[in-house]
């Protein structure tokens, strides 16, 4: 287990590829084995990994990917569990569907990361693209569980539907982001865009950096929220984010919403 | 198309008293016949079992409501993608997904997949005929055919209104010809109309529907007498009003005593049994219905029901599903359609931890378990309202395998289930030769179609090949040989051909004269044009009308069987 | 079997007098789908629409097309452009079936087994118009009505930023508020509500006017919404009186109809993709938390073609109402991010897709089959078509998908129906495996 799986291309990636990389199917794979699995999607063709990857190592859940390309979109969808670790940039879907385990991205990543995820982690070294751990299209459920962190910034509408789980952007997240939440967490540690929280159900937002909050929401007190010190505590330690001590300590106003729903929901904004 | 010789298998052929019987059945021309010649091909089906293909008397596959349903759920086609199957016939090949509604091609292919060979929608707006032609179109294998729905039709109200019944059954008539449809199908008569005009209580037999003339009594009487005197081969089939409600057994008696001695089906049966306890909450009130079922030979049924895991509940019975979004907070659909009927959708998951649920599975069985004749009680899902058919197998089982269905049972919340005779320990376990009853041959009789359900001389060759199993529920979801109309769609278990189905629908002949009050109607009222409301010729001849025996359908000697 | 194309109109080609009139024919000039129109038809061509409104005069014309098949800027027969599109479509690494609008619903699913047999990406005008209204239906259902119910029942209607007038011509005499309806009278017996929301404004003649300044329209409607909801909601500020001013018009209906503009064309300056989908998403909660007290449906308008068709189609066959991929060889959904593709077959037509879509396919080959292809100067291959329900019969979805026969008025070129089968023979004959034929632009051929 302890033995880190490598996966390298052989050749300059120049088409977008869907890659199919599940660290829970290689605990038991030799190295040809796992170059063998069909798990490239390429111009209507599903072709095996060893075509366009060296593997290195094999017997392991633990999945090294090098020399990631933004071409390369699906990475790491669907895990189950183990560990899957991404040098370089990544397309969309990445992380799509997570049930667990834990993902890491050591660069910046595409639109849908996170999509629809269950369970684990994932973590993004870079800026993440629109739609961050939002819904399947027309899902009435978004993200089910786990935890994303985006160290950089996110696009719009991340969170759409969130259903349970958190999603932490040190940056700016831009508009729409929490669109009809139903419950779960969204911190943004920077400036959180227009019309955020928008038909939020039971959800939190925890607005750090700056939030406009629409106008359908209604103010109900300021003060120091436990849950909040509590959430940004664990981040700094779980995670390293750069999260001072003025930050847990501060104070928030708590705002109400969405109008239409039961009201259950809440923007905390950072008094500064 | 070469003949076959499926060789050597046990066949249960119930409506020819067939009960197991080691004998060849034989294949020529999409025929079953006496005897194939040497050239035959012969699958060797010795040690398996042969039925004739199954025959689902009410679902729900191919409608303009199926269709909203299938657009409403993308998170349950996400995670069943259904590549096209390895066919080896002319056909093209398609791809599709899956969830609890399935789309179209991927429809018919699991259908044949399960053996089952023929079947219904139970539920189609007469506006939107065209559209279940074009999705039985691109539904292949199976013959299938639709019911229209009439029992909230502004226009049929108005002639009950003005006492004018004998009109009644020739707009019936119009309508069967004008949409290509099957049968007649009530649901919530009257009720449909009262939430479209905003009523939120109960509808009962007498509740006036706007006048106290047009009452669901009166919808009941008028329609199910029309279906009657046209000799549509199949009777009215009939949602009772209350559909869900704790205490609606009562209702569903109510209207089987008003119809007392009419050939009438009532559909989904365990939706409509319940009791209500003091309090006002809900028990099984199975036994009190089935004992009247089972007194009554006029009266026919199925089932429809609950199975634990996913299902999209949708049905013209709109106000139910308002009351169904407002308890569990799902997603919810409603459309009101046309001064016709109405369509309501909500997802919905049956859990065995739930009490309801529960109940609902229980009452379900008890009905299959306490019912005394397979050729009128028969097996219904309702799909995908009670589960989808996909469970047909695993529902199977639990009427087959006393020792399966108690440990379930144990499994299940028992808060609700006092009174429930199942709790009783209903030893009845179903054997081959019912299961062939309640899937196939007695839905083939009630639905009058003299060339299904049987495996005798003339017959159609639809024939399913099941490798035995001591766990039915794989006996039955896996069949090794499954042939329509003489093609062998199923071999050794894979999918190999998707011929198209036939349509199977009734042009009963009507007075012309009953166009002349329509046509002002609908240049008043109607958003289409007369001219356009018909949709024409269909490629397949109707099936014939008048041929049915009026009265009850009943055991194994009777003639509608047909085809011996 | 036959499809059911063949079941529903006048035989193709048939005979007609020279000056002969054609009863309830259907309009496809915007989602209307007004099936009353009375064809005047002298010399083999249209004189006149009757009953039709402007836009549907325009849309019948005077029913003459091109009937040319090019390859690059060379006449050919229509057999040779057919292997032309489908060497083009063969070696691709990423087609794309375009369905554009004017044609059957029967071509639609011609062209939806097409894009599955060659594992493309199968997209509709849908995707780039009427998206968000859609997906937000999905997401959490929707209370609607067909225009029948609209017209018979509806005493108050609330016109969601939009006048029919311009787009939907006949909307209001045909459907709602105008005519005489089994349970309501005519527009004397209704109450029309028109919320102009900044340059959008409802119907001039309207009994109540409110206006919703454009960046509080999803404002007004949630907090529409929270009264509806709850009546007891404190009433704080001109956002919330304002929205109280519409609940207290709404609430005292019989059937409530609030009618909306589902085309993004209407929806203003400021929608991205989340704005419209959180506009749809609202107007859909407001008109079905109507339904606690009252009965509501929401009317979402339509443009024309048999863009519902599209969406029906799609769905029945792949489970998806439009932005589907087969690449992986089943239907996935992606609404949001559609492949770029390399080879374009655009089937319908193509002066209709919105320019912001033809721009996204960039360099990729094009291929039109469909009415006007001809003229469509970018096309490699462009096979002339008739225009479903003037030239070929067949079924169209009104924009309440309510299915309506089309008939054929006049003769006209190739039915696009049967281009497709053509192709799709060609396609499944592996006949397409060859060298695909060596092509310009017709724009770098007159350079």
């Amino acid at each position: 287990m302890s033995d880190w799986i490598t996966l390298t291309p052989r050749l300059a990636l120049d088409g977008p590829i869907a890659l199919s990389v599940h660290p829970e199917r290689y605990a038991e794979l030799a190295e040809h084995d796992i170059a063998a699995l069909p798990a490239i999607g390429r111009d209507r063709e599903q072709l095996p990994l060893g075509e366009m990857f060296t593997v290195k190592g094999g017997r392991s859940t633990r999945v090294r990917l090098e020399g990631a390309t933004p071409h390369l979109h699906s990475v790491g969808a669907g895990m189950l569990w183990g560990e899957l670790v991404v040098d370089g940039d990544l397309g969309s879907y990445a992380g799509a569907g997570i049930r667990g385990g834990t993902m890491h991205v050591r660069g910046t990543v595409g639109d849908a990361a996170g999509l629809a995820m269950m369970g684990g982690a994932l973590r993004i070294d870079g800026d993440a693209g629109d739609r961050l751990g939002a819904n399947i299209p027309g899902a009435a459920k978004g993200m089910s569980g786990g935890e994303i962190i985006v160290r950089g910034s996110a696009g719009a509408d991340a969170g759409a539907r969130l259903r349970r789980g958190l999603i932490v952007v040190s940056g700016d997240l831009l508009r729409d982001g929490g669109r009809s939440m139903i419950a779960g967490s969204i911190v943004v540690l920077g400036r959180c865009g227009e019309n955020a929280g928008r038909g939020n159900k039971r959800g939190s937002i925890v607005a750090c950096g700056g939030i406009t909050v629409p106008a359908t929401y209604r103010y109900a007190t300021t003060y120091q929220p436990p849950h909040v010190r509590v959430t940004l505590t664990y981040l700094r330690r779980q995670y390293g984010l750069a999260i001072d001590q003025a930050l847990i300590a501060a104070s928030y106003r708590r705002y109400c919403g969405d109008a239409g729903e039961p009201g259950k929901g809440e923007i905390l904004e950072r008094v500064i | 198309m070469t003949a076959l010789r499926i060789a050597g298998g046990t066949v249960y052929d119930p409506a020819n008293g067939i009960d197991g019987e080691v004998r060849d059945i034989c294949i020529d021309n999409g025929r079953i016949v006496a005897t194939a010649g040497p050239d035959a091909k012969v699958l060797d089906a010795r040690g398996m079992v042969v039925m004739p293909g199954g025959v689902d008397i009410h679902s729900h596959v191919a409608s303009s409501s199926v269709n909203l349903a299938r657009r409403l759920l993308p998170e349950e086609h996400i995670p069943d993608p259904v590549p096209a199957p390895d066919l080896r016939d002319d056909v093209v090949p398609r791809s599709g997904t899956g969830g609890t509604v399935p789309s179209t091609f991927t429809t018919g292919y699991r259908y044949a997949g399960l053996g089952y060979t023929t079947v219904f929608d139970a539920a189609v707006a007469p506006v939107t005929a065209r559209l279940s032609h074009a999705e039985f179109d691109d539904t292949p294998i199976v013959d299938g055919g639709f019911f229209v729905l009439l029992g909230n039709d502004e226009y049929l109200l108005r002639l009950i209104d003005a006492g004018e019944r004998e009109r009644a059954r020739e707009y019936a008539a119009w309508v069967m010809t004008a949409t290509g449809g099957y049968a007649i199908k009530i649901v919530n008569p009257g009720g449909v109309e009262l939430w479209k005009r905003g009523a939120r209580e109960r509808t009962d037999l007498d509740t006036a529907i706007g006048s106290s003339r047009v009452t669901p009594r009166a919808i009941l009487e008028t329609l199910v007498d029309a279906g009657n005197t046209l000799k549509l081969p199949h009777a009215a089939h009939i949602h009772c009003n209350n559909l869900g409600a704790a205490g609606n057994v009562s209702t569903t008696l109510g209207s089987m005593r008003a119809l007392e001695g009419r050939r009438a089906h009532f559909t989904h049966l365990q939706f409509h049994a319940y009791g209500a306890t003091v309090e006002g909450g809900w028990r099984s009130g199975a036994r009190e219905l089935i004992e009247y079922v089972n007194a009554h030979p006029e009266v026919t049924g199925d089932v429809g029901q609950v199975m634990f895991g996913p299902a999209a509940t949708l049905t013209a019975d709109g106000p139910v599903e308002y009351l169904l979004a407002k308890s569990t907070g799902r997603k919810w659909l409603n459309v009101d359609i046309e001064l016709e009927t109405g369509c309501g959708i909500v997802p919905y998951t049956y859990k065995e931890k739930a009490a309801v649920s529960a109940l609902q599975w229980a009452v379900g069985l008890e009905l299959f378990l306490l019912s005394t004749d397979p050729w009128r009680i028969v097996l219904s899902t309702d799909h995908p309202n009670g589960g989808s058919f996909l469970a047909y197998p695993e529902l199977i089982r639990l009427l087959m395998d006393r020792t399966y269905r108690e440990e379930k049972l144990k499994t299940v919340n028992q808060k609700l289930l006092a009174g429930s005779a199942l709790l009783d320990g209903l030893t009845r376990e179903y054997t081959l030769s019912e299961v062939a009853i309640v899937t196939r041959a007695a839905p083939a009789r009630i639905l009058g179609l003299t060339g299904k359900g049987h495996l005798g001389v003339g017959a159609d060759a639809d024939v399913t090949v099941y490798a035995s199993d001591p766990d039915f529920s794989k006996m039955f979801a896996t069949p090794r040989y499954v042939v329509k109309a003489g093609v062998l769609v199923v071999e050794e278990g894979q999918l190999r051909r998707a011929p198209a189905g036939r349509r199977l629908h009734v042009r009963p002949e009507y007075d012309r004269q009953i166009e002349h009050g329509l046509r002002g109607y609908f240049d008043r009222y109607s958003t289409v044009s007369f001219d356009n409301y018909s949709i024409g010729p269909l490629p397949d001849a109707p099936v014939s009308v008048g041929q049915t025996v009026s009265g009850p359908p009943g055991g194994p000697a009777r003639s509608t069987a047909g085809g011996r | 079997m036959s499809p059911a194309g063949d079941r529903s109109g006048a035989p193709a080609g048939a005979r007609q007098p020279q000056d002969h009139v054609i009863e309830s024919v259907t309009c496809l000039g915007c989602g209307c789908s007004c099936d009353d129109i009375r064809v005047q038809v002298r010399d083999g061509r249209i004189a006149r629409a009757g009953n039709a409104c402007a836009l549907g005069e325009a849309w019948f014309g005077d029913g003459r097309v091109p009937a040319r098949t090019r390859v690059v800027d060379r006449d050919v027969s229509i057999g040779d452009a057919i292997d032309a599109v489908a060497a083009v479509l063969a070696h691709a690494k990423a087609p794309l079936i375009y369905l554009a609008p004017d044609v059957s619903c029967e071509t639609q699913r011609e062209a939806v087994a097409l894009a599955d047999i060659l594992h493309a990406s199968l997209d509709t005008v849908t995707t780039s118009t009427a998206l968000a209204s859609i997906v937000a239906a999905q997401e959490r259902g929707r209370a609607g009505a067909t225009l029948g119910e609209v017209r018979n029942r509806a005493d108050v209607l609330l016109f969601w930023g939009v006048d029919p007038h311009a787009r939907y011509p006949r909307y209001l005499s045909r459907y709602a508020p105008e005519p005489q309806g089994v349970h309501v009278g005519g527009r004397g017996a209704r109450t029309v509500i028109a919320v102009d929301i900044g340059e959008r404004p409802g119907p001039a003649d309207a009994d109540v006017r409110v206006d919703v300044p454009a960046d509080e329209e999803v404002d007004t409607l949630l907090a529409l919404e929270a009264i509806v909801r709850n009546p007891a909601t404190p009433i704080a500020g001109a956002l919330w009186t304002r929205a109280r001013d519409i609940a207290e018009r709404l609430t005292p209906a019989k059937y409530a109809v609030i009618v909306a503009d589902a085309e993004a064309g209407d929806t203003g300056a400021h929608s991205t993709r989340g704005s419209q989908l959180a506009r749809a998403s609202a107007l859909i909660a407001v008109a079905q938390s109507l339904n606690d007290q009252t009965r509501c449906g929401l009317s979402t308008l339509r443009a024309g073609g048999n863009r519902a068709g599209a969406d029906s189609v799609l769905t029945s066959q792949t489970g998806y109402p439009a932005a589907v991929s087969f690449i992986h060889g089943f239907p996935t959904y992606r609404p949001f991010d559609a492949p770029t593709p390399d080879a374009v077959l655009v089937i319908g037509a193509a002066n209709l897709i919105p320019d912001a879509v033809t721009q996204a396919w960039g360099e990729a080959a094009r291929l039109v089959v469909g009415p006007r292809a001809s003229e469509h100067g970018a096309a490699h291959v462009a096979i002339d078509t008739g225009i479903a329900g003037i030239h070929h019969a067949g079924t169209a979805l009104r924009m309440d998908d309510v299915p309506l026969r089309l008939r054929q008025v006049i003769d006209g070129p190739a039915n696009p129906l049967d281009m497709l089968r053509r192709l799709m023979r060609v396609t499944k004959s592996g006949a397409a495996e060859g060298p695909p034929l060596p092509m310009r632009t017709a724009q770098e051929s007159t350079r």
